[in-house]
């Protein structure tokens, strides 16, 4: 059957094969109503999260992290003047906990024998010499 | 004589032209209706706002309910899909009013969110289409298990040849010929060029023309 759209214009343009009646309109309009007003509250109200210790305890673990490599950063940053002072007053501390320096010497040139004594002198004599032609020039 | 017979030959066809005019040219009354309507609009606006959400919903339904089911029912045919989309459209609505600027009409910002969906329908099915070569062959399978017994074989033609046009096709005509919105307003809504509209109505409407009158 041939159907031609411009005479029949008017009633295919008023009539469709989708049109429901008011009863099935209105109680689908309930449908949609509830659920709409039921999903939009359901939005507006903030969910509660339960409390999750394992993401506290991940939070302190990455606190405790970031603090150690702070550290070690700043210790490793310490100017060398320091180091020096640190160095210095352990070799300070060492000589102290053995006593007089001079009595050390003594005690370590009494223990020498006859021959390093004689290249102990030697070496020293050879040491006077050069400063001295040093201080001439 | 002779120019008075012309003159009357093209006084005639003038007559004729404008007839045929009028004749494709949407009926004006809805549209006025639509452009009426702004009253209401403000009301639907703030009682959203405002908290009255019932009166709201109620207010939105009243005005554009069945005009919006009717239009989203014409792009996805099914009842329940139909239904399922008018239910997101008006979700969505609920949800955005507040951002809503009334530098359009609400009717056509109403528009545009259930058409966003029905693409979105149709995008979900093309996925999950794999049976079927084309989507619109499912739409017209729909069409007419849905209305087996119940519409008039005329009219079932002439919707199933609509849901066989292309996609921008589908929607303008729709748009046009049923909704008698403007060109301008289905711009708008689908975001495209009102001189591209003009064409897209033309072959939709040539289309539909030839379809119907080869009997299908």
């Amino acid at each position: 059957m041939d159907v031609n759209i411009e005479e029949e214009g008017h009633h295919l343009k008023n009539n469709s094969p989708y049109d429901m009646d008011d009863a099935a309109w209105n109680a689908m309009q309930q449908r949609i109503k509830l659920h709409v007003l039921t999903t939009v509250q359901k939005a507006s109200i903030p969910a509660t999260k339960p409390f999750n210790y394992w993401k506290i305890s991940t939070v302190a673990a990455s606190l405790a992290l970031i603090i150690t490599l702070g550290a070690l950063f700043f210790l490793h940053k310490q100017p060398p003047e320091t180091t020096h002072e640190v160095a210095s007053n352990r070799e300070i501390h060492i000589i102290k906990s053995s006593g007089n320096p001079e009595k050390q010497l003594d005690n370590t040139i009494h223990n020498l024998n006859e021959a390093e004594l004689n290249l102990q002198h030697q070496i020293s004599e050879n040491e006077i010499s050069e400063q001295n032609e040093y201080f001439e020039d | 004589m002779r120019e008075r017979l012309s003159s009357k030959v093209k006084r005639q066809k003038n007559k004729f032209s404008i007839l045929t005019l009028q004749a494709f040219r949407p009926h004006n009354n809805r549209a006025q209706k639509n452009m009426a309507a702004t009253g209401i609009d403000d009301q639907i606006v703030q009682s959203c706002v405002g908290g009255n959400m019932d009166r709201g919903f109620d207010l939105l339904m009243d005005t554009y309910g069945k005009r919006l089911y009717a239009h989203i029912r014409r792009l996805v045919v099914g009842e329940h899909d139909a239904e399922d989309i008018l239910q997101e459209t008006m979700i969505n609505v609920i949800r955005s009013i507040k951002d809503f600027k009334q530098e359009s009409k609400l009717y056509t910002w109403l528009y545009t969110i259930a058409t966003r969906e029905c693409l979105k329908f149709y995008k979900q099915k093309k996925l999950s289409l794999k049976g079927f070569d084309d989507g619109s062959q499912w739409l017209v399978n729909t069409l007419y298990a849905e209305n087996s017994m119940k519409a008039e074989t005329i009219l079932l033609k002439f919707h199933a040849a609509i849901l066989t046009l292309p996609e921008k096709q589908k929607l303008v005509f729709n748009m046009r010929y049923f909704d008698e919105l403007s060109y301008e307003a289905i711009s708008k809504i689908t975001q495209v060029s009102v001189s591209s509209l003009k064409t897209n109505y033309h072959y939709a409407f040539e289309k539909i023309k030839k379809q119907l009158s080869n009997g299908c």
